[in-house]
C-alpha cells in the first residue's frame, strides 16, 4: 500500500509540473472533495464493522481511553508549540498534528480545506512520523514503557506499527494499540476540519 | 466540513447495523485503495503545480521534521504523566 501512495503522489507532481495545464487546479479541489465523500463513506463502513473493537473497549474501563486522549491532546499541543516557532499559526499547526500519522488522509483534508502547501506539511510531517515510530517504539517500550510504545504511531497502532508495538510489548498492549487507532482513525476526519476553523 | 462527518457518520452507521450487502462490503478495501491513490493522485497534481510548493521543498521539508518529532514528543509526555490513571490496579497492561 505504501509504494502505491507514493508512487501515486509521485505521478501526480511530476503530472503537475510537465504535463497538466495549470487551469486544471481548478477543478482539482473539487475531484478531490467528491473523493474524499467517497473514501471516508468507506472508512466509516470500516469503523462501524469492527464491532469487537468496542466491546473490548468496553472490558478495559473508560481508563484505557485515556490513551487516544493523550496521544491526541499531546500531538496537537507538540505541533502547536513548534508550529509557533515555525510562524504558523495554533489552527494550521494543530490540524498537521491531528493527522496522528494517517498521512494519506490529512494531507488531501488540509489541501482541500486551507492549502495545498499546508496538506503538503502535513503529508510529509505524517509520514516522518511513521518512520520515526519504527525505529523509537522498541526503545521507548524497553525504556519508559509499554503503554507509552503505542503513543508514537498514533493512529497506525492500528496497522502498520502495530506488528512492531506487539512485538516489542505482548498481546495486551497490542490490542489497547489496536483499539487506540482505531479511535483516532475515527476522529482525524471530525478533528482537523474543526481545528482549521480556529480563528487564530 | 459537515459533509465529510456526514458520510464518515453514515458509513459508521450502515457498518455497524449490517446495511450494506456482504457482496459489495468484501470490496470496501478495494474501494478506499483506489480512491485514495486517485485522490492523492490529484493533490501530487496540485503540488507539481504550485511554485511555491516546489520552489519551497527544502523549507517544508523541515517543517515536517520538526512537526513530526514534536508530536511524537508531546504524546509521549502526556501519556507518559497519564500512566498512574491508566494503569491503576492492572499491572503493566
Amino acid at each position: 500500500m505504501s509504494w502505491a501512495i507514493f508512487v501515486s503522489v509521485a505521478l501526480g507532481i511530476a503530472a503537475g509540473v510537465l504535463i497538466i495545464p495549470e487551469s486544471f487546479s481548478a477543478y482539482s479541489g473539487t475531484f478531490i472533495e467528491i473523493g474524499l465523500w467517497f473514501l471516508l463513506f468507506w472508512v466509516g463502513v470500516d469503523i462501524g464493522r469492527s464491532r469487537d473493537s468496542f466491546v473490548k473497549l468496553r472490558q478495559y474501563g473508560w481508563r484505557v481511553l485515556l490513551v487516544p486522549l493523550g496521544v491526541a491532546v499531546g500531538s496537537i499541543a507538540g505541533t502547536v508549540a513548534v508550529g509557533l516557532m515555525l510562524g504558523y499559526n495554533v489552527a494550521e499547526a494543530g490540524a498537521v498534528g491531528a493527522g496522528f500519522g494517517w498521512y494519506s488522509l490529512s494531507g488531501v483534508l488540509i489541501s482541500e480545506l486551507h492549502s495545498i502547501r499546508l496538506g503538503t506539511v502535513a503529508f510529509i510531517t505524517n509520514v516522518v512520523r511513521e518512520l520515526i515510530a519504527f525505529v523509537v517504539i522498541p526503545l521507548v517500550a524497553v525504556r519508559i514503557g509499554h503503554i507509552e510504545a503505542i503513543t508514537p504511531g498514533g493512529s497506525t497502532s492500528m496497522d502498520t506499527t502495530l506488528p512492531v508495538i506487539s512485538r516489542s510489548t505482548g498481546p495486551e498492549t497490542a490490542i489497547i494499540a489496536f483499539l487506540n487507532g482505531v479511535l483516532l482513525t475515527a476522529v482525524v476526519p471530525i478533528l482537523v476540519p474543526l481545528l482549521l476553523k480556529i480563528p487564530f | 466540513m459537515w459533509l465529510y462527518i456526514l458520510f464518515l457518520a453514515s458509513g459508521i452507521l450502515l457498518g455497524m447495523y449490517d446495511k450494506i450487502p456482504q457482496k459489495i462490503v468484501s470490496k470496501s478495501s478495494g474501494f478506499q485503495f483506489w480512491s485514495l491513490l486517485i485522490i492523492l493522485f490529484a493533490m501530487g497534481v496540485g503540488i507539481g503545480g504550485s511554485d511555491e510548493i516546489t520552489k519551497g521543498f527544502y523549507t517544508i521539508g523541515l517543517h515536517s521534521i520538526a512537526f513530526a518529532a514534536a508530536a511524537i514528543t508531546g504524546s509521549l509526555v502526556l501519556v507518559r504523566l497519564l500512566r498512574p490513571l491508566i494503569g491503576r490496579g492492572r499491572g503493566e497492561i
